[in-house]
């Protein structure tokens, strides 16, 4: 699995409507981990690892700020 | 009982906008972006699907450049506010309402300057006045899409191909047209539309919406929770976050939710329809009785369902007196929040009554009014 960390829970319905409405792929909406936390209080998108090109894809058409995508269990950051 | 006051607020709600909020209050009611509960993320969707409703009605592209705010007047303060820098000028119509009116008088302790662009004695607000009033500094111009004192409708359009070409910033408040008219945000070049949810838009009281172009140009003027970056001391640099601080009104969200879905379900353009239509009856009916005089516009070219009238013989506040009590017929008698509207257009010695037009009165209703009028005025 992997987590995608958003700005906001308003970008986050975002990525997730995109993702379903194009792709009918579901994605969970959290609360940001804490250690991929930057500044506190933060909305993530969690989803398959097969996602992540999609989820790459709507950051850019949707043009959300990402603070990156990482892997839900090791918290490593994909390039 | 007759409700003739829409333009204050709309009285019946669709049963779907009443549901909602009962069914929101009974089962979701919990915060949202506050936590990450399936509450508080049902809550979120709630609000984010009626930026998405909004969003789709008045042509923005992203549902992120809409900010929920109490009400017009809140948005209309957060742009005249926000926007506005010491040394700038603005420009707004005569017909403006107190919620435009007053905080531009409020800013003149700031060095914050305006000019006054001045309508017809119809309410018509056209490109040249604004034209006359605006200077090297102008940065803003506010115009109201359709009066609330006599419903005449201003070609934003044209302002807004205007403004673009001088590269001034253009606030709509279409707190009545909202709902009635259709809007595009692009096509009018619209930077700042002000909107409340519970007039046209058949939501509660207590909503308003803001769509904001570029967040970039506006400074916030109310800072708090966001539920987002908490440990930074400032407000987030992004859309909506940076101006809701704050619990939002998630239930009122939640009704305008499905009075904006009600109105894409049976048609902006059915609806504007409807009211032209009782409006032009409205207005051809009064026009026969004696001593009965009519503002604005007679016909329903650039007007919506507002009409003010006031009596040769009789004053206004007793008229709307007696239509209450013994026909209950509900309208408002005054100067309806815009006094210098009413100086524009000619009634400003005691005001107007005011029928306002809604999307659930019937021909029945106005036939009634008309009757009750003709029965009660000298």
């Amino acid at each position: 699995m992997i987590i995608a960390v958003l700005s906001s829970i308003t970008t986050a319905n975002r990525v997730k409507q995109y993702l379903k409405m194009n792709y009918n792929k579901d994605v969970q909406i959290m609360q940001t981990p804490k250690q991929l936390e930057v500044s506190g209080c933060g909305f993530a998108i969690k989803t398959e690892k097969e996602n992540i090109n999609l989820v790459y894809e709507a950051v850019k058409v949707l043009k959300v700020h990402t603070k990156g995508v990482f892997d839900a269990t090791t918290f490593k950051k994909y390039d | 009982m007759i409700y003739l006051d829409n333009s204050a607020t709309t009285h019946k709600k669709p049963e779907s906008v009443i549901y909602a909020m009962t069914n929101y209050m009974r089962n979701e009611c919990a915060n949202p972006g506050r936590g990450g509960h399936r509450l508080s993320l049902k809550s979120a969707e709630t609000v984010y699907m009626c930026r998405c409703e909004i969003a789709k009605m008045f042509g923005i592209e992203n549902a992120e450049n809409i900010v929920f705010t109490l009400n017009a007047t809140d948005s209309l303060n957060m742009v005249i506010k926000g926007f506005l820098k010491e040394g700038d000028h603005a420009v707004f119509s005569s017909m403006e309402h107190n919620s435009v009116v007053r905080p531009f008088y409020a800013l003149k302790n700031k060095n914050i300057d305006f000019s006054i662009a001045y309508a017809d004695k119809f309410g018509y607000v056209n490109c040249e006045a604004i034209l006359k009033e605006i200077k090297p500094n102008t940065r803003l111009v506010c115009i109201t899409h359709a009066s609330n004192v006599c419903g005449t409708v201003n070609d934003i359009y044209e302002i807004g191909k205007m403004l673009k070409e001088k590269n001034i910033k253009f606030l709509v408040d279409a707190s009545q047209s909202g709902g009635i008219i259709d809007i595009d945000v692009e096509k009018c070049n619209i930077d700042f539309l002000a909107l409340t949810g519970h007039k046209a838009l058949m939501g509660p009281q207590g909503v308003g919406v803001l769509y904001v172009k570029d967040a970039n140009f506006l400074e916030t003027i109310k800072e708090g929770g966001t539920g987002s970056m908490s440990s930074i001391t400032s407000m987030p640099d992004y859309m909506p976050d940076k101006f809701e601080s704050g619990t939002l009104n998630t239930v009122g969200i939640a009704g305008l939710l499905e009075g904006v879905k009600f109105i894409r379900k049976v048609g902006l353009d059915t609806i504007n329809m409807h009211e032209t239509n009782l409006t032009r009856m409205l207005l051809d009916d009064l026009s026969v009785i004696k001593n009965v005089r009519i503002f604005g516009y007679l016909t329903t070219v650039r007007r919506i369902g507002v009409v003010s009238i006031n009596f040769l013989n009789n004053d206004v506040l007793s008229v709307a007196d007696i239509l209450d009590k013994d026909y209950g017929i509900c309208v408002r008698a005054g100067y309806h929040c815009a006094y210098m509207a009413h100086k524009t257009i000619g009634s400003e010695k005691e005001g107007t009554l005011r029928l306002s037009i809604g999307a659930f009165n019937t021909k029945n209703d106005i036939k009634t009014a008309v009757y009750a009028i003709n029965k009660i005025i000298k």
